[in-house]
């Protein structure tokens, strides 16, 4: 069977990135902060532009 | 007919004294009640936790959507199944305002981790990608996250070599 290595993404063409996200951090007002998105993140990415989208939901403990 | 009176034997100096076994059974529960004493303390104490209600949290909905472009390499050319692309862009939500993101997607293109959407050809393939992001907002901090998915083609499928 022949085996080839896939050529990775180069953006040509257009690639989407769908997963979650998880919220490790952050400071001032977002200091302790706690969130996540399970299915909640996407990046689309064609040529130069890139869209960027998050959603799901913050909050203290 | 002879009556016959029962005599007892007189009893000992002392003889309200305990016996032998009514001093084992005493000391064995002088050893044991602080034992006994301290395990119902604990499970009261047990009890007064799980009934304290936990504090709750309060989750708001959140999202950001924007646009940026590619501020580094875009996998071109890597050839050892393993590249990072970065991004940089401006995004508007909920909770933040007007910020500023970049972020890293470490994507693993190696043929054994390469998900066929078509299986067996495997003309349409996914790649497991993770990476990391800060949200920096105009006053308010930043926001740190991770993100954890899959890459796959839009349109076209990704080139075989």
């Amino acid at each position: 069977m022949a085996s080839f290595a896939p050529v990775p993404p180069d953006s040509t063409g257009g690639e989407n990135f769908n997963g979650s996200f998880l919220v490790t951090g952050g400071t001032k007002k977002f200091a302790g902060e706690i969130g996540s998105g399970l299915t909640g993140a996407a990046i689309s990415a064609d040529g130069s532009v890139v869209t960027f989208t998050l959603t799901g939901t913050i909050g203290k403990p | 007919m002879k009556s016959v009176t029962p005599t007892y034997p007189r009893p000992a100096r002392g003889y309200d004294l305990p016996t032998r076994s009514e001093r084992k059974w005493k000391a064995l529960l002088s050893r044991a009640t602080p034992s006994v004493l301290a395990t119902l303390a604990l499970l009261f104490s047990g009890l007064l936790l799980a009934a304290t209600p936990a504090r709750a949290v309060t989750l708001k909905s959140f999202s950001a959507i924007g646009s940026g472009m590619p501020t580094g390499n875009d996998c071109s050319g890597s050839t050892d199944g393993q590249c990072s692309v970065t991004f940089s862009g401006t995004v508007k939500g909920s909770q933040i305002g007007k910020a500023n993101v970049n972020g890293t997607l470490s994507v693993n293109h190696s043929d054994t981790a390469r998900i066929c959407l078509d299986s067996p050809d495997c003309n349409d393939q996914c790649f497991p990608a993770s990476g990391t992001g800060v949200i920096t907002t105009k006053n308010d901090g930043t926001i740190t996250f991770g993100q954890d998915g899959l890459i796959c083609p839009r349109t076209t499928r990704f080139d075989r070599r």
